[in-house]
């Protein structure tokens, strides 16, 4: 459409006026902006509206202008900052983030360090209960082991069961061996032998005829720290031939030949 | 007595959001918009509310104005405007059917011509004692009642064509009588 065409239309005062839809509108508002001339029409009807509205004019009361004004003014305070200092804002609104952050990070590291300590403290708990566990283990499993040697002992087959009695020196005394007639092995229950001086020690003696033979040493008391349960049985030396044990109290780690002054207790194997 | 600013000047001004240019704009204008309010919504309270509601939003959408597409006061006016008729529309639409139906479009059209002169419409009165009833009808229909050129001619019952002629022929006689 050609400037002069469009101008005499009668579509920009429809325009001015709001009245367009459709291509009408897009046609219009495209000359506006490229037609220098129908861009000055355009002014021109503009111009004869405004003035026609301004024949309108009606003042508004001052309260009405102190509540829209007030209303405007207020809001604006909320949004210069934010428009005006736009970096400094952005700043302040970082910084406070990063306070806050930091705030929460330091709560956070506290509380997960507090965490971590108390899951390593649990830990080593744990592991030390572990550990007491497994030693006990290893002792439940120690005092097993040797029950069932002396439940082995004690039920062999050809196991003697030897009760060694109290001298006249060391009455009520009561020991008991075991002998095995096959392996030679020999089992002792030190039973009330009372406990010696450290530089002492109880020897058993295997006799038979006039053949003496050492059966080994031992003191009256098991170490307990060996064993959860406090024992005195002992596995002594093997002896070949044995028709009675004797038992003499000798120095530490035994004597070769015994000291039959000392003797505590003796007794004979009955098959 | 407030330093007269050049319409360049108020939007430089206003475009910076400086508030001592809106209170320009204000003093200047609200006037004019109220009273174009006030043609549209006979209701002095709806058109207070809406007289604020288009200051707000002449304040916050300012930066959207462009001034190749058209003159500040017609920017203003237009806003103002659009945003009464919308109101009128919706709530005639609440009070009548939910389709728009042209006949009583035009009733309520009609109702709200016999708004009250007021004194200070002496210049007006004089124009539309000199202005052809046809032209001036034509004008508000379009102007303040925000009818569509399509709905003008069911409105008056006039060819598409006839719209656009009367529409500029009363545009010039706006132009020679004021």
């Amino acid at each position: 459409m050609e400037s002069k065409e469009l101008i005499e239309s009668g579509l920009l005062e429809l325009h001015a006026a709001g009245a367009l839809e459709g291509n009408d509108l897009l046609l219009v508002e495209q000359m506006i902006q490229t037609d220098a001339e129908v861009a000055a029409a355009y002014k021109n009807i503009c111009e004869s509206l405004e003035i026609y509205s301004s024949l309108h004019a009606v003042s508004p009361s001052d309260t009405l202008k102190e509540k829209i004004l007030n209303e405007i003014f207020s809001n604006q305070k909320n949004i210069i900052p934010i428009q005006r200092g736009g970096s400094i804002a952005f700043w302040q609104y970082a910084a406070a983030a990063a306070v806050v952050l930091f705030v929460l990070s330091s709560f956070a590291a506290f509380y997960f360090a507090g965490k971590y300590y108390s899951a390593g403290e649990q830990l080593a708990t744990a592991e030390k209960h572990f550990e007491s566990l497994n030693n006990q283990m290893s002792l439940v499993l120690n005092d097993q082991k040797k029950l069932r040697e002396e439940m082995d002992m004690i039920n062999g087959m050809n196991t003697m069961k030897v009760k060694l009695n109290g001298t006249d020196q060391h009455p009520g005394m009561e020991v008991l061996v075991y002998y095995d007639l096959d392996s030679k092995h020999i089992m002792l229950d030190s039973g009330n032998l009372p406990a010696l001086p450290d530089s002492l020690q109880y020897q058993l003696w295997a006799i038979a005829g006039s053949n003496v033979s050492d059966a080994g040493a031992f003191s009256s008391h098991y170490a307990s720290s060996e064993s959860s349960v406090e024992r005195k049985i002992y596995f002594l030396k093997s002896a070949t031939t044995a028709e009675m044990f004797a038992i003499t109290i000798e120095k530490f780690g035994g004597s070769p030949t015994p000291h039959t002054d000392k003797m505590v207790a003796v007794g004979k194997i009955k098959i | 007595m407030e330093k007269k600013l050049s319409e360049e000047k108020l939007i430089e001004l206003l475009r910076k959001g400086d508030q001592s240019a809106f209170t320009y704009l204000y003093n200047n204008y609200s006037s004019t918009l109220y009273g174009v309010l006030l043609k549209i919504i006979s209701d002095e309270e709806i058109a207070a509310d809406v007289l604020q509601e288009s200051m707000v939003k002449i304040w916050k959408n300012f930066t959207m104005y462009d001034s190749t597409k058209g003159r500040l006061f017609t920017w203003m006016i237009n806003i103002a405007r659009n945003m009464a008729i919308d109101k009128m529309r919706s709530k005639f639409y609440k009070q009548s059917s939910k389709t728009l139906n042209i006949e009583k479009s035009v009733s309520w059209v009609d109702r709200n011509k016999q708004t009250e002169f007021r004194p200070e419409h002496i210049g007006l009165r004089q124009l539309v004692e000199k202005m052809k009833p046809e032209l001036r009808e034509i004008l508000d229909l379009v102007y303040f009642n925000g009818f569509t050129q399509a709905e003008t001619a069911v409105a008056l019952d006039i060819p598409l064509g006839t719209v656009k002629t009367r529409m500029r022929a009363a545009i010039n006689q706006l132009r020679q009588l004021v």
